[in-house]
């Protein structure tokens, strides 16, 4: 039986600190990091679900948020599939702002039709008093048509469920634009894949209309702590953003951990590069320009990437030396 | 003296005749004479001869020992010469080898050294240079991708797996720095 495959980009958006790295390693079953180290430049991770007969791959663009980094580099929102807008409960105000300002103009210019979800993550930090005032203020910033979610990176609540609806929603909508016999009942398929309904991934959707706030620290909080991971007592640690790699003494960053984690990025980027060219190998000839195109907008982005990393890198030394 | 010629038989006298018979005489003295001259001057020949032979055998013989003990010299010196090349092969095949050790053993510190004094200035940054030829390669891997679209397949297929084998070694680089 042919297996055919289906490639989701989906690029994870939102200010630094948020967590959108945590979000991704919670969902590809890396561990949360003890400290917060900041993404230069952009990490792909792949998570594939292999249903019997199509293949269906999320490739995920995590985007460093630092400003110093352009996270508002057009090549970040062209030819999005899904993106995941991505802000801190705990600082409403400040990165919801964020993803008004600028993620969602530049989403609606390069990639309009792509499926996009607000992301509330960090929900584990949200105290039952402070509810109210978090809803109010994500009310305030009237971001309509976008579905909110609210996860916690630290204790893996909804995070593959939310990942899952995106799927499902990728899915549904190429099972009705395609006429292609593959794909019919192939979001359906999927459910039974991850074992869910619909409406259990619906469920993840808050409505900020109807949503009481004296039952949203009970919709939130996670009944079963997942993955043995222990919920435990959490202060909130402000976070400094790190505009100036060579200046990483002045705040209380270990730079031979950020070197590691650009190093481990470049790696894994390039493992990324390789899987680009064996997919472009199976491309069917059809639609081989096309993918030729997508492939080399993909690598030009890395290519970027690449560089930016290595600067940082060079930074980073050049800060070692002169301290 | 010679004979007085007679117009006739009945003049020939007994003095004549007598004469006559002295001179034959003579002649057969003279001819033996000549008989015995000739009997000496061959013998003196033959042994002259003799003697010549004599001396060319004995010289002869001078020349053959001497060419002999030529010859035998010649297989001393050639057979002392044999020696020594022998030796001078073996001497030569130990400087050689002794050379081609020491040569390895300079090569090796020379390596090492240099080894030493790159990794001396490298030390942590392999990962950075890996990255930085990676670079360069990959902008060419780019700068070449768009030319792909107008390729025929095999061709096409052929370039592709170039890059990919590049990709290849470049990742097990980096991920083994």
């Amino acid at each position: 039986m042919m297996v055919s495959e289906i490639n989701i980009k989906l690029t994870i958006l939102g200010q630094w600190g948020v967590g959108k790295t945590s979000i991704v390693n919670s969902f590809i079953g890396k561990d949360f990091p003890a400290m917060y180290i900041p993404t230069i430049g952009s990490n792909i991770a792949r998570k594939e679900y292999k249903l019997t007969s199509n293949h269906v791959r999320i490739n995920i663009w995590d985007i460093g948020g630092q400003r110093s980094f352009n996270p508002l580099n057009p090549v970040f929102f062209s030819n999005l599939d899904s993106a995941l807008l991505v802000f801190d409960l705990n600082n409403p105000k400040e990165t919801l702002q964020e993803i008004l300002k600028t993620y969602i103009k530049n989403l609606a210019q390069y990639s309009p039709e792509c499926i996009t979800y607000l992301i509330g993550n960090k929900s584990d930090l949200i105290k039952p008093e402070n509810s109210e005032i978090l809803l109010n203020n994500i009310r305030q910033y009237q971001i309509e048509g976008f579905p909110i979610i609210f996860v916690s990176a630290k204790i893996q609540d909804n995070i593959s469920e939310a990942f899952s609806l995106v799927v499902f929603n990728f899915l549904k909508k190429i099972e009705n634009e395609s006429r292609e016999k593959q794909f019919i009942g192939i979001s359906k398929r999927f459910l039974q894949f991850i074992d869910k309904s619909e409406e259990d991934l619906e469920h993840l959707i808050i409505n900020l209309e109807e949503i009481d706030p004296n039952n949203l620290h009970n919709k939130i909080t996670p009944t079963i702590i997942k993955k043995n991971v222990k919920a435990v007592e959490s202060e909130v640690i402000p976070l400094r953003e790190i505009n100036d790699l060579t200046k990483t003494q002045e705040f209380d960053v270990d730079k031979s951990l950020i070197k590691e984690n650009i190093i481990n990025a470049f790696k894994n980027n390039l493992s990324i590069i390789s899987d680009l060219i064996s997919d472009l190998k199976k491309a069917p000839i059809d639609s081989l320009i096309s993918n030729i195109d997508k492939c080399l907008e993909d690598l030009s982005n890395l290519k970027k990437d690449f560089e930016l990393k290595l600067d940082s890198i060079l930074e980073l030394e050049s800060s070692k030396q002169k301290s | 003296m010679p004979i007085p010629k007679k117009d006739k038989i009945e003049e020939i006298t007994l003095k004549d005749f007598q004469n006559l018979i002295d001179q034959v005489k003579n002649t057969e003295t003279e001819v033996d004479f000549v008989k015995k001259e000739i009997i000496l001057i061959k013998s003196d020949i033959l042994s002259s001869q003799e003697r010549i032979e004599q001396t060319i055998r004995t010289q002869e013989e001078i020349i053959m020992d001497m060419i002999n003990r030529f010859n035998d010299e010649l297989l001393k010196h050639k057979s002392t010469i044999k020696e020594d090349m022998e030796k001078l092969k073996t001497q030569q095949d130990i400087l050689r080898i002794s050379y081609t050790i020491n040569e390895k053993k300079l090569m090796d510190k020379v390596d090492s050294a240099i080894n030493k004094s790159i990794a001396k200035h490298l030390d942590g940054k392999e990962s950075e240079i890996l990255m930085k030829i990676w670079i360069s390669e990959f902008k060419e891997i780019i700068e070449n991708f768009e030319k792909l679209k107008k390729l025929k397949p095999k061709e096409f297929s052929v370039r592709l797996n170039e890059i990919s084998d590049t990709i290849e070694v470049y990742k097990q680089k980096i991920l083994g720095a």
